[in-house]
């Protein structure tokens, strides 16, 4: 049942349950699907409601004090679906390297290995639409050696499973909606959790968006609001009721972690190609899935090097300035329509102009138009393409959220500082990948790596994929984490956290399919523990 | 019919066969005299993705004194001068190159990642055309 919190108060009855989640995104919403019919009593809380609210959004505000690329503002959405409202769709599991290496910076790493996620992934991938669980070259009907640029070990091609992309809130709202064991309160914002001295949550702390306070009581609590939220509500909450819970070490709310990428190197191919597999749209799985493909140094090359976990897209590019300008009439005769398209399907309307993307996308129809040809035809010969990076961020304490106790928000809480930037380190493993990729193509005579030219300037020009990733990170330790193994705030018996918050590394991976996947996790969990 | 055809074909097989082992043969006796060129190093230009760019840096940061001293330690270098045959010579200092990735022995010049071999191509073909 979805309850209207701007239209109904919070009476004892409803607001009693057996757990309660805090977040309406891909982890809160799996998590409640996951319960449905467990004979468990659920509430979830949503801070938005289905659509858009820049007055609620605005309560995700926040100062950033280093790399200002991201946004915190819009990178993670409060209304039901959450970020899956406006995600790219890539999904793929964590690699096993990824489970079974600690980060290299030397904190602790996952406390499970591949092998005890593969089930959850299977799970997450049906949340996620993305057919089988299945990330082998194979799964591409009729994809042959002669069909990728490069078979080499040691540099691996690996397959992206792309989700329509679902959004978690129009595909799984209506399931929600017509249960009988998941209450939805959607515009219900949790602002405070009593916890007691021996760790107990029993109550959380609302308020409506209109500003009414109520109350929620529940045997186990669960935060899925996102990595910059997740910190931001336990570090109030710990400064509200004057206790540390999950922050022996000063954990909570630091080693914050996102995808950096931007272009890494250029590869100059020795002889003139034509279009491959590796930079092919419309590439589809035998299960009918859209697929990409990347490149990656196999595990054993990662460990060898010590370098972080990274993906490469091969992007095609032209010496000839008058190509290089259809490109770029292509590109944005491209963005118009898509734009467009999102408009005609009602999504990001945000920061959407009809006139200049109808504009944009009349005006470069002639590109467009000899660019599908060229698809269709296979015609086009390649000589060189830009590697474009998407990589692993080593967890560190210098990246933190923490409280800003100069800005409020609507409800009266210390607003988030994000002080995050890719580091020194994270640059320098992206460069030693380029150029152990050279050595690779150069051995192999397929061609020579160019080096990016922006390495040498300040955060080297890194964008960021907007993955809000480890302010609460796992552990089995204490002093290294500040949740345990099962996901509860370490401190506690009955609160717990999950969502990208909760990621000891990140991986070269959208963390979209591993959140779903951790959330199925935390539902056997809960289900085993409540005996439902 | 048939039996003069077989022997014009063996015939002509066999001339085929010697003409290349004498035209082998003097290949590398007129190798040999000529003695080696830098000029011969020039085959390699078209492998090389921007020579002009790498050569100049190669002199930059090595220097020419230090290209020469280097070339003349490089196997593959020094090998390939000693080859008459362009194709020859091309394919094998396209080897050397592919050993030198193959053993570590790269080099990051003007942001290209190289074999050493093709660095001090670049570098002494450039070195020599400025002279």
């Amino acid at each position: 049942m979805i309850r209207d919190g701007r239209t109904i108060s919070p009476d004892d009855a409803a607001t009693q349950c057996d757990v309660l989640i805090v977040g309406g995104g891909p982890a809160g919403i799996t998590l409640a699907l996951e319960l449905e019919n467990s004979g468990l009593r659920v509430v979830l809380l949503e801070s938005g409601g289905d659509e858009f609210d820049d007055r609620i959004q605005q309560l995700n505000d926040g100062r950033l004090t280093a790399l200002d690329t991201t946004d915190l503002s819009a990178a993670s959405l409060r209304m039901l679906g959450g970020a899956t409202n406006h995600w790219g769709g890539h999904c793929l599991p964590l690699d096993r390297i990824d489970l079974e290496r600690a980060p290299l910076s030397g904190l602790s790493g996952w406390p499970f290995r591949y092998a005890d996620m593969h089930d959850y992934y299977v799970k997450a991938s049906t949340y996620c639409e993305t057919g089988a669980l299945d990330y082998d070259l194979d799964a591409i009907a009729g994809l042959g050696p002669d069909d990728l640029l490069l078979s080499d070990p040691r540099i691996e091609t690996r397959l992206i499973r792309q989700s329509t992309p679902t959004n978690f809130g129009t595909a799984y709202g209506p399931v929600l909606k017509a249960s009988e064991t998941v209450d939805v309160w959607t515009w219900t914002t949790a602002v405070g959790i009593d916890i007691d001295e021996s760790g107990l949550a029993d109550t959380v702390h609302t308020r409506s968006s209109e500003g009414v306070p109520g109350r929620f009581r529940a045997r186990e609590v669960i935060l899925a609001c996102g990595a910059v939220e997740n910190a931001r509500l336990l570090l109030a909450n710990n400064a509200r009721i004057g206790r540390s819970f999950g922050n022996r070490n000063g954990l909570l709310g630091s080693c914050y972690m996102d995808h950096p990428l931007g272009g890494a190197a250029f590869l100059h191919l020795q002889q003139p190609t034509r279009k491959r597999a590796n930079w092919s749209h419309g590439l589809q799985t035998r299960d009918g899935v859209d697929a990409h493909l990347v490149w990656r140094l196999s595990d054993e090359e990662l460990e060898r090097e010590r370098l972080n976990n990274t993906q490469f897209f091969l992007i095609p590019l032209s010496d000839d300035p008058d190509e290089r300008a259809q490109q770029r009439r292509r590109a944005k005769g491209l963005e118009g329509l898509k734009s467009t398209a999102k408009w005609v399907l009602g999504r990001d309307q945000k920061n959407f102009r009809l006139s200049a993307s109808y504009c944009d996308m009349i005006q470069n129809a002639d590109a467009l138009a000899v660019h599908a040809y060229q698809e269709i035809t296979g015609g086009e010969r390649v000589s060189r393409l830009l590697l474009r990076y998407e990589t692993e961020q080593q967890p560190n304490r210098e990246n933190y959220v923490a409280l800003d106790e100069g800005a409020r928000d609507a409800f009266g809480m210390p607003r988030a500082v994000l002080n995050w930037s890719p580091t020194l380190e994270d640059r320098d493993s992206i460069v030693r990948s380029a150029i152990r990729i050279g050595a690779i193509v150069g051995e192999r005579g397929l061609g020579r790596i160019e080096l990016e030219d922006h390495f040498d300037l300040r955060y080297w020009d890194a964008s960021t994929a907007w993955h809000q990733l480890g302010t609460t990170r796992m552990s089995i330790d204490p002093g290294q984490g500040v949740v345990d193994p099962d996901s509860r705030l370490h401190g506690t018996r009955n609160l717990y956290v999950t969502g990208g918050s909760v990621f000891c590394s990140g991986g070269r991976a959208n963390p979209t399919m591993t959140i779903v996947a951790l959330a199925v996790r935390l539902a056997e969990h809960l289900r085993s523990k409540r005996g439902g | 019919m048939g039996r003069m055809a077989r022997r014009l074909f063996i015939g002509s097989g066999g001339a085929l066969i010697a003409l290349g082992g004498v035209s082998i043969l003097g290949c590398g006796l007129r190798g040999n005299r000529q003695g080696a060129t830098l000029e011969r190093l020039s085959v390699m230009l078209a492998d090389i993705v921007d020579p002009i760019r790498i050569g100049q840096a190669a002199c930059e940061t090595i220097g020419i004194a230090g290209l020469q001293e280097e070339a003349g330690a490089n196997v593959h270098v020094s090998e390939a001068l000693t080859i008459q045959c362009a194709a020859t010579r091309r394919a094998r200092l396209r080897a050397g190159c592919q050993a030198d990735f193959a053993q570590g022995r790269i080099v990051v010049c003007d942001r290209y990642v190289l074999s050493r071999t093709e660095m001090l191509v670049a570098g002494l073909l450039h070195a020599d055309a400025l002279s």
